[in-house]
């Protein structure tokens, strides 16, 4: 007893010499710094891209509708409309009307929302695939013998505030690496909004989404500017 | 004559015997099911999801439906872990190549399930070829 005592004794001062004496206290929140996270790397694929601090909120903005269940479809429905929640992530993110929002995102297949995106001031920024807030596009390809949907028309996701990726349902993982086998999904673009591009483009145009609802059936109340 | 009928009865079970060892598919959905009721439901769930998306399924009628049958009363039991939708939409695309023997297999399931696992198939069958919008 008194040797397995002695044991435990030494392996927690090792841990105490490794970690150092905050080995055992609670691990802090982890807290996202969009400013942060939206600048790193401005060297990258797109540097042409308005890093200004209000890119970074509608980012910020974005994930926490993606969070908030702003994609959530209808109870019941029995489609894997993965598009259909990301418009309504947008609509809600920038406080347009849904139903002009998709007047503007109007492709039918998610693996054509890149040039959606970018008619409303998105760009592709490879850098910033893993920021919260992004709009991930994604081929689809035939790789079983059976196909899904999303096989054929791709895939679309929000990664949000909350880590995970957001669609018609939501995901500690990003789609190309929760289907198997490797290679169905391929990830064609990270899409994020620029601040002047946004605002100049048809989307500001759109009314403002009436009695703070966007479309989705979750409840609201949360702060943001929306696109004016 | 007795002996006749001896080897046809011999032949019968014979042929009913391999019947039911060739359906492997089957017994392996059944250890799935089984695996899924005791509470190893995500397992359970993306095994059989791989399993049903690259299936042969046999060229034999019988035996094919047979594999149906173990199909479509697995999915309908494994739906509420299939957040992708993906299972319906396998079974759409096998609608599509096999449509009366998956109808068959549906005819199995009870009332309830049998309606609400075809507005599921149908609906994939809808997206695939329509797409989101309009």
């Amino acid at each position: 007893m008194n040797i397995y005592f002695k044991w435990i004794l030494a392996a927690a001062m090792g841990v105490v010499f490794v970690e150092g004496a905050h080995a055992f206290s609670r691990r802090p929140v982890k807290v996202i710094d969009y400013e942060q996270a939206y600048h790193q790397d401005p060297s990258g694929p797109s540097s042409t891209v308005n890093y200004s601090s209000s890119g970074s909120e509608d980012m910020a903005q974005l994930a926490q509708s993606a969070s908030d269940g702003a994609g959530d479809l209808p109870s019941g429905s029995k489609k894997a409309l993965c598009y259909r929640s990301v418009k309504q992530i947008v609509a809600d993110a920038f406080k347009k009307d849904l139903n002009c929002v998709r007047g503007l995102l109007s492709s039918g297949s998610a693996k054509d929302a890149g040039s959606d995106l970018e008619k409303i001031g998105f760009v592709d920024d490879r850098s910033k695939c893993t920021t919260p807030g992004v709009i991930r596009v994604y081929a689809g390809y035939k790789k079983t013998k059976w196909a899904t949907a999303g096989d054929i028309h791709g895939h679309v996701e929000v990664l949000g505030d909350d880590g995970n990726y957001h669609s018609f349902y939501r995901s500690p993982l990003p789609m190309d690496e929760s289907v198997s086998p490797p290679g169905r999904r391929v990830l064609t673009g990270c899409y994020v909004p620029d601040y002047n591009k946004v605002r100049s483009s048809a989307l500001a145009k759109c009314p403002v989404s009436q009695s703070g609802s966007s479309g989705s059936s979750r409840s609201k109340g949360k702060k943001g500017q929306g696109v004016n | 004559m007795k002996w006749l009928i001896l080897i046809l009865m011999t032949m019968s079970l014979n042929i009913h015997a391999q019947a039911a060892k060739t359906c492997e598919a089957c017994q392996q959905i059944e250890k799935l099911t089984q695996k899924y009721d005791n509470g190893e439901e995500k397992k359970a769930y993306e095994a059989f999801n791989s399993l049903v998306s690259d299936i042969d399924l046999s060229k034999d009628k019988n035996q094919r439906r047979e594999e149906l049958v173990a199909i479509v009363k697995a999915t309908s039991a494994f739906l509420k872990s299939d957040e992708r939708l993906d299972l319906p939409q396998y079974l759409q695309s096998m609608r599509e190549v096999y449509p009366e023997d998956v109808n068959y297999a549906l005819e199995k399931l009870p009332k309830d399930e049998k309606k609400n696992l075809e507005e599921y198939i149908n609906a994939a069958e809808e997206l695939k070829k329509k797409g989101e919008e309009p």
